[in-house]
């Protein structure tokens, strides 16, 4: 008996490594340039009083992506799909075109991170056949490698993000003083101090990780069947992105605070005197590895839902002539981000802020369309949401939509 | 009022003029070909304290633009089984193909008066159905109207459409293959295109025999060659002998030369040897384009013989209008229409009243000048002889309009460095891949072109006015070596002779070598009016010289690099990046060497 246990056992942790991976993926390529950035001016402006609103993110992300990755496993459609046939083509053009202006601005802002840590490396003036380089190699890495091929690259990005980890403890945190800021909430009358907070939510709880979480569910074949390990993957996923999040915050308030800066590189460039050298190498490694992953994410789950929004062919092993505008879409976003980025003397801090903006307006409406969806028995049959979790996810997503609306009209006086 | 988009929203009142609300559904009986339309659904108000009334299309009175009207509602439950919801089961929903394969979303459903109801006719997959939906209908019905496909309307026949599970939320639909395979073969063959390479073979097992073969004729050429390695050799083999030969012909000459050796061994002995003889005629020659199935009779016939011999043979030949006349060895000797035979009287001898001034082309012909004549003497067919003038086979006008089509767009595809398609007008689609890459490659040269400027930042350091003259440089020598390009592919495309080449090379060079001159002067005395100073005049102006005539090298040696196999404009745009980076570098070395030399 025993080891008939032992050996189901053993059986039960490789189907979870089988199914294990779009969860941390996904949850990782959250972590982008924004994501970073944000901790990053978090730490370094306000110590350790932004932790708590990392936490409470971190749990209105894993209600949310636990919604999308069910409905991918229920359905086998993805969300963009799901919109158009519950709410119709106009709806889901409007939320598609938003979509596509978010998420350029976002590729925007990782190419924009790749550029930071290639000028904290010292490339310089080589960054003009640096970038576009690196352009290629995502296209060519993603368009031409097969799915598994693909993957272990985009695990190997995320693995660059235990740098952070490391810098972490280079900086000689108080754990003490950690533990206690997570569970302790602060506040303070404080425009750049809500604000902070506010973009701290925003770059965790980013729109279109629900619709790369579900697509991701709905190609791996999941069915509900498998879906608890599913939900294992995703909420592990979720929660080791934000511990590396929370290793950035503690790493910049142990030796930047309190000192005022406005971008990832300006954090990394900082850390040089503080905590060593090596720190600061480290914290540039994560930025690229960690803007990489994004750059090469985003574009791509775009062009995914675009396409099958509009019933278009979408699919990375089609031919460019049989899914034109899938292709098209993904040479487009990489392509103009890698324009963007080059032009000399553009601050990119704004068009960080743009694709914070964006995302703000897009997520409201993508959250409430999922718990439309969620709660639709003729979708989801028996495994719509429970009521507990409705209240929950309602409460957040309001939670959410005001605090978006907030950041929209701030930005908006701010420019 | 053709589209299901346009019925839904619009109000429904009673005679009377008690609003019902509006359109929600339409309703179709499922099963049949083309389902009749059974009723419509209104709605009032919104949520849950929406009313919904059914009412039987009998009830219907009249209906326009703006309103339907209405004798009575019945508020009823409808029975799903039977019925299908046009709006909430079918619109939006993804077409899937027998094997699952996701190809496109129903962006419409078009509805037709046909036999006194209305009937659901097709759905509509477009794009122009899209922008329908959108609101944007001028806009959708100009593009409809245009001739283009991709902008066209994207229709699927309602009959080869089925919901599987009718009522179920996540219905989705099927081709059945039992109703595909009653398809026009060229349709099947539009479909096969869209398909990838295992799926394409998977559907060719599946349509029958003489059906296969026609499928095959008519799959587009670079498609064609995979769809046949995928297929088995025996069936392939089968196919090629029911085809005429020379289409046989140009499947196997597009085909590996080993599998083609095959599949010649596979078929009959009288059919490979027909197709044989076609293999050794280049394809773009009158041999290569011509069919051997013409109909060709002794000059000792009658009409009246020759008239029941058109009834037997007919059915196989390329043509029936023209009838060839030969002697007894083969020698063409005159033509004879249909119209001709029909017209004189049965008794009289075809020698009589055949045309003995026959237009011919030769063997080796180039296949433009085969259409030439078809054109210039208004045949439908013209025939091929030898050195002897013996009848060897026709060419007839459909097979060398795309010659025509073809040679031109690729003409103008080198020059332009469009991609323009077979049909001989340029890709528009935003969606182009080749697009992208044209755009990649350009972009990236700029790059390429900008680290140059690095690389000899210390030039312009030195004397800045230099920079002036970088766009006058580019854009001229993409225009010069456009030119030279021009008469290259032009004239030197047309000989062979290597003397009559260098010649014609030595031509053109000299003119670039005097325009590259003139414009180095000119370059230097606007220089010397922009900076008034001499060294960066100078440097600019021979700066100029070096890059602009460096450059028309390059466009001498394009052509010779011309693949046909490969993408005409792809290699014209590589060209025209080539051009920029090879005449800034010489721009740039001649420039650092005279400021340097100073």
């Amino acid at each position: 008996m025993i080891v008939n246990r032992e050996r189901k056992f053993s059986g039960e942790i490789l189907l979870y490594l089988a199914i294990a991976g779009p969860g941390v993926i996904t949850a990782l390529a959250g972590n982008g340039a924004s994501g970073i950035t944000t901790c990053s001016v978090a730490g370094a402006r306000f110590g350790l009083s932004l932790t708590w609103v990392l936490v409470v993110s971190t749990f209105a992300l894993i209600i949310f992506q636990e919604m999308s990755a069910r409905m991918g496993a229920v359905t086998g459609k993805g969300l963009a799909a799901l919109i158009r046939e519950r709410f119709g083509l106009r709806a889901a053009f409007f939320a598609m075109i938003v979509l596509l202006v978010a998420n350029i601005s976002n590729t925007i802002s990782e190419f924009a991170g790749i550029a930071a840590s290639l000028d904290i490396f010292g490339v310089g003036i080589w960054k003009y056949l640096a970038v576009p380089a690196i352009t290629i190699l995502i296209w060519e890495i993603v368009t031409r490698g097969s799915f598994r091929w693909v993957e272990k690259f985009f695990m190997a990005l995320c693995l660059i993000q235990l740098c952070y980890i490391v810098s972490g403890f280079l900086s000689r945190p108080d754990w003490g003083r950690v533990a206690i800021s997570l569970v302790k909430p602060e506040f303070k009358v404080d425009s750049s101090f809500v604000y902070t907070a506010i973009a701290i939510v925003g770059t965790t709880v980013a729109p279109w990780m629900q619709f790369f979480v579900q697509g991701n569910v709905v190609d791996k074949g999941t069915g509900i069947g498998d879906y608890k390990y599913q939900k294992v993957d995703v909420i592990s996923g979720i929660i080791s992105a934000n511990l590396i999040s929370l290793f950035i915050i503690i790493c910049c308030a142990f030796t930047i605070f309190p000192r005022s800066i406005t971008t990832a590189e300006q954090a990394a460039r900082a850390l040089g005197p503080l905590a060593g050298q090596s720190a600061s190498v480290l914290f540039a490694l994560g930025l690229f590895g960690a803007s990489m992953l994004s750059a090469s994410v985003i574009p791509i789950s775009t062009s995914y839902a675009v396409c099958e929004a509009l019933g278009w062919e979408s699919g990375i092993g089609k031919k460019y002539s049989e899914a034109p505008i899938f292709f098209g879409i993904f040479a487009f976003s990489l392509v103009t981000s890698t324009l963007v980025v080059l032009i000399p003397g553009i601050s990119l801090v704004r068009v960080q802020l743009l694709a914070q903006e964006l995302n703000g307006i897009l997520l409201p409406i993508i959250l409430v369309y999922m718990l439309s969806i969620v709660n639709d028995r003729r979708i989801m049959g028996e495994h719509v949401n429970g009521n507990c979790i409705n209240i929950v996810a309602w409460a957040m997503a309001f939670g959410i939509i005001i605090l978006s609306f907030t950041l929209f009209f701030v930005g908006l006086k701010g420019s | 009022m053709p589209y299901l988009s346009e019925m839904l929203g619009m109000r429904i009142e009673t005679t009377q003029g008690v609003n019902l609300g509006r359109l929600e559904d339409v309703i179709a009986a499922s099963g049949a070909k083309f389902p009749p339309v059974k009723g419509i659904v209104s709605r009032k108000g919104y949520g849950k304290k929406a009313q919904r009334f059914y009412i039987p299309w009998r009830e219907v009175l009249r209906w326009d633009t703006k309103r339907f009207v209405v004798s009575k509602a019945v508020q009823e439950e409808i029975l799903p089984e039977s019925n299908i919801l046009l709006a909430r089961d079918i619109l939006d929903k993804q077409i899937v193909d027998m094997e699952g394969y996701k190809i496109v979303r129903v962006s419409d459903i078009r509805i037709a008066r046909a036999g006194g109801e209305l009937r659901v006719m097709s759905v509509d997959v477009g794009l122009v159905a899209i922008l329908r939906r959108l609101g944007f209908v001028k806009t959708a019905e100009k593009l409809r109207s245009g001739t283009r496909k991709v902008w066209g309307d994207r229709v699927i026949p309602w009959n080869l459409v089925s919901p599987v599970e009718a009522a179920s939320y996540n219905v989705q639909l099927q081709v059945p293959y039992r109703e595909f395979l009653e398809l026009h073969p060229s349709d099947i063959a539009d479909i096969i295109e869209q398909l990838d390479v295992e799926q394409r073979a998977k559907i060719m097992s599946l349509v029958e025999d003489p059906k296969a073969a026609e499928v095959l004729k008519h799959i587009l050429p670079n498609v064609r060659s995979s769809v046949a390695e995928a297929m088995g050799d025996e069936r392939l083999s089968d196919l090629l002998e029911i085809m005429p030969p020379d289409e046989a012909a140009d499947i196997l000459a597009s085909l590996p030369r080993e599998k083609a050796q095959t599949l010649l061994r596979l078929m009959g002995i009288e059919e490979a040897s027909a197709v044989r003889e076609l293999l050794g005629y280049d394809p773009e020659t009158a041999g290569g384009k011509m069919t051997v199935e013409f109909v060709s009779i002794p000059q000792t016939m009658t009409v009246g013989e020759v008239i029941n011999y058109l009834r037997e043979v007919g059915r196989d030949a390329e043509t029936i209008y023209y009838v060839y006349v030969v002697d007894s060895e083969g020698h063409l000797s005159g033509v004879v229409s249909l119209r001709d035979l029909l017209r004189a009287s049965p008794r009289i001898r075809v020698s009589e009243t055949m045309e003995r001034d026959v237009k011919t082309v030769e063997l080796d012909d180039d296949q433009q000048h085969v259409a030439e004549v078809l054109s210039k003497y208004n045949l439908l067919a013209v025939p091929v002889v030898d050195e002897d003038h013996v009848l060897k086979g026709i060419v007839t006008v459909d097979d060398v309009i795309d010659v025509m089509r073809g040679e031109t767009a690729e003409d103008i595809s080198q020059l332009s460095g469009l991609p323009f398609e077979m049909e001989g007008s340029p890709a528009r689609g935003i969606g182009n891949s080749r697009r992208w890459i044209a755009t990649l490659t350009t972009f990236l040269g700029g790059i390429l072109a900008t680290a140059l400027l690095g690389i000899f930042k210390y030039e312009f350091v030195a004397t800045i006015a230099v920079a002036y003259f970088i766009p006058i440089l580019v854009r001229s020598t993409q225009d010069i070596s456009l030119w030279s390009l021009a008469v290259t592919v032009s004239d030197i495309g047309k000989t062979e002779e290597r003397r009559r080449i260098l010649r014609l090379l030595f031509r053109e060079y000299s003119y670039t070598i005097v325009i590259a001159a003139m414009m180095g002067i000119f370059c230097f005395s606007l220089g010397l009016i922009w900076t008034r100073s001499k060294v960066p005049a100078l440097a600019g102006g021979m700066g100029i010289f070096a890059g602009v005539s460096i450059s028309g090298i390059l466009a001498f040696a394009m052509p010779f690099f011309k693949d046909s196999k490969r993408d005409p404009a792809g290699s014209s745009r590589l060209f025209g990046v080539l051009t920029m980076i090879v005449s800034l570098i010489s721009f740039l070395v001649v420039c650092s060497f005279v400021i340097g030399w100073r």
